[in-house]
């Protein structure tokens, strides 16, 4: 790892580098603090900014809008009662009644402290945890890789927890549009003769098309209503946490570091039920649990600290193994993609320079992120006053161009409009768009590892099915998928519970 | 029936019917053993689950699901989508830029926003940062629009 740390760090010190991580970090805020528009959408809606860039800083910039978007979801959970991102929600329930006692500008820089920790702490595991996690992907074969893509796919269970059916038909919606196109023999799918599709439904339209002019399409219902006026609490107290205050808060916030990074790992328990677990632990922990829920700084400390850490955790799997940890992360891997980037051991080996430099940005940006915090965070609500009507036609532009930057085609624009469609539809009818992309991403991946895995079955004398029990690796992976499978499961009860005790905090689809 | 079991109703006869299109034509055209073997466990399992969805709907007929959805929310909505749609159009005829200072007043009018200011700074900042960022850094050939240049073309000559 440290022979290549010279070369990732001449990548880092560039102009682009710098500038990405900037752009990544301020622009992340800003979108984690306007309630409706989520991560993965500015992810979505960024990735063609990146065509240009070197694709160091591009997954740098990318990086750092996942985690400095879930630090700006908890400024307007604290200042104006709405979580800006589904992580945050669990923030709202001690940090708006710390604003609410004046101490608003306290929280905001509790939030950022924690937060910061948790961010480096997941960055370090990341350094750490990912490389020989890679290395061992050196061992998988074709079976294992087609058991990944399905272990993956299980996380359409827990994206969609709320109605697992629907879910799931959005999942398998996704599968059969990757089947148009050419197969992994190579012979043509559903292509009804139309040449523009032959190389099958590119991925970045489509991601564009389901969650940003969706999006638009779900504000513009917002026509002629007054828009909510949002009480805003005033900006007041000492930002940093006092020096006894950070000595007692410390242990809490490594706790919840550690906790975050294991459930980032965790493919489909993201920041949301990080948050909440983090804050569970802080309240056993707490000789005053009665206090949760008055303004207490454990209660920002504690989710805060966990959802950030969570960012760095859903990172390991996505570069070692290419698994999504969720829509924020198959919305990332899109954007590796299209660098020509593929997850693996490749991508530490042949590209290390370029993941130990986004490795180590990410570290930097964590960093960064608690700086612009500290000089602006206060600010960043202002955000939200922007009028939607404004916002909208900037969406749609940026949504239409970036489709049609990513391959210079113009049906990929048509393309995203149809997916805008679809996913306004399906979003209406209570059905997630999440399971889609992460289908879009995977279902070709298992597809051609199907292929391939039984053409040496073939060889063995064996069928695809009666040849993956034969490899000792293969078992391991189908325990993970059964255990996956039972996640969903976990994570519903712990939410259930907290709402039962706390009510139902809304927040933006995605985290 | 309870209204918004008809719509899940509806979304799982809607799921049969595309899966059971898609499978059709896994026979009617010639696929590879392995191609076809894939796309029919992908269709089969999504036929399945339409089919769930109809199962659940008429077994729990009186019980609400969800949010009802009425026709009135997609008004909004829909005219916006034909707002876009118009505007890829525009794209192909009078080219990118134009169409977009077309588009941006249009929308945030139809948004219901009326102040002329705010709205002209957000649409030339726009087309301004667009052709900053893609057009001179990172080159992108934006659509010209072929029938607006041989209209201009033809003015010209």
């Amino acid at each position: 790892m440290f022979e290549n740390m010279q070369g990732a760090l001449n990548e880092l010190f560039t102009w682009s580098s710098a500038l990405g991580l900037f752009i990544g970090v301020v622009g992340g805020m800003i979108i984690g603090a306007l309630p409706g528009l989520s991560a993965t959408m500015g992810i979505a809606l960024l990735i063609p900014i990146t065509y240009g860039m070197r694709p160091s800083a591009a997954i740098l910039m990318l990086a750092a809008i996942y985690t400095s978007a879930v630090y700006g979801g908890s400024i307007s959970a604290i200042l104006i009662h709405t979580p800006g991102t589904p992580s945050s929600a669990a923030t709202c329930l001690d940090g708006y009644p710390m604003a609410q006692k004046g101490q608003s500008l306290h929280a905001i820089g509790i939030s950022t402290t924690s937060s910061v920790i948790g961010g480096v702490i997941s960055a370090i595991a990341l350094m750490l945890i990912a490389p020989p996690l890679a290395r061992l992907s050196l061992k998988f074969g074709s079976t294992e890789y087609f058991l990944i893509a399905i272990f993956g796919l299980t996380l359409i269970a827990s994206l969609a927890a709320d109605n697992m059916v629907k879910g799931l038909i959005a999942g398998f919606f996704g599968l059969a549009v990757s089947l148009i196109g050419t197969a992994a023999d190579g012979s043509s799918r559903f292509t009804f003769g139309i040449t523009g599709i032959m190389g099958g439904i590119s991925l970045i339209p489509a991601m564009i098309g389901l969650f940003s002019i969706s999006q638009v399409m779900i504000q513009a219902d917002e026509r002629g209503k007054e828009p909510v006026k949002l009480e805003e609490a005033k900006i007041g107290g000492r930002f940093l946490p006092t020096g006894k205050e950070f000595i007692r808060l410390i242990p809490l916030i490594l706790e919840c570091s550690v906790v975050g990074v294991f459930i980032g790992i965790l493919p489909g328990a993201g920041g949301d039920i990080a948050s909440w677990v983090g804050l569970n632990l802080a309240k056993n922990q707490s000789k005053h649990p009665e206090l949760f829920g008055t303004g207490i700084v454990e209660g920002v400390a504690a989710p805060e600290a966990a959802n950030n850490a969570v960012t760095g955790g859903a990172l390991i799997p996505l570069l070692t193994l290419g698994i999504p940890g969720s829509s924020t992360a198959s919305v990332l891997l899109g954007g590796l993609t299209i660098h020509g980037l593929a997850p693996g051991f490749e991508l530490f080996d042949k590209y290390a320079d370029i993941t130990y430099c986004v490795i180590l940005g990410f570290l930097v940006a964590n960093i960064l992120m608690g700086l612009v915090g500290w000089a602006a965070g206060r600010y960043v609500t202002k955000v939200s006053k922007v009028p939607i009507p404004l916002l909208i036609p900037c969406i749609a532009v940026l949504s239409l161009l970036g489709s049609y930057a990513a391959t210079r085609n113009f049906a990929d624009i048509w393309v995203a409009i149809i997916f805008g469609l679809i996913g306004f539809v399906f979003r209406k009818y209570g059905v997630p768009t999440a399971p889609i992309v992460l289908a879009l991403i995977l279902g070709p991946m298992a597809d051609s590892y199907m292929f391939t895995g039984s053409n040496i079955a073939k060889k063995a004398g064996l069928s695809f099915w009666q040849y993956i029990p034969t490899r000792p690796l293969s078992i391991v992976m189908i325990i993970l998928i059964l255990l996956a499978l039972l996640s969903p499961l976990l994570s519903k009860s712990i939410s259930k519970n907290y709402e039962k005790k706390h009510g139902k905090i809304e927040a933006a689809e995605d985290d | 029936m309870h209204k918004t079991r008809i719509q899940d109703l509806v979304i799982g006869l809607v799921v049969v019917a595309l899966g059971v299109f898609m499978w059709i034509q896994t026979v009617v055209n010639d696929m590879e053993a392995q191609s076809r073997s894939f796309s029919r466990f992908v269709l089969g399992v999504f036929i399945l689950l339409g089919a769930i969805l109809i199962v659940i709907s008429v077994i729990n007929a009186r019980k609400p699901a969800g949010k009802e959805v009425t026709i009135k929310e997609f008004k909004n909505p829909m005219i916006m989508f034909a707002i876009i749609v118009l505007y890829a159009y525009l794209m192909t005829v009078i080219g990118f830029f134009p169409a977009t200072l077309l588009f941006m007043p249009a929308a945030m009018i139809y948004m219901g926003y009326k102040r002329i200011l705010p709205m002209v700074c957000v649409t030339i900042g726009m087309n301004l940062f667009i052709w900053v960022l893609f057009v001179y850094s990172l080159k992108v050939r934006l659509p010209k629009g072929a029938s607006f240049m041989s209209f201009l073309r033809f003015l010209y000559q």
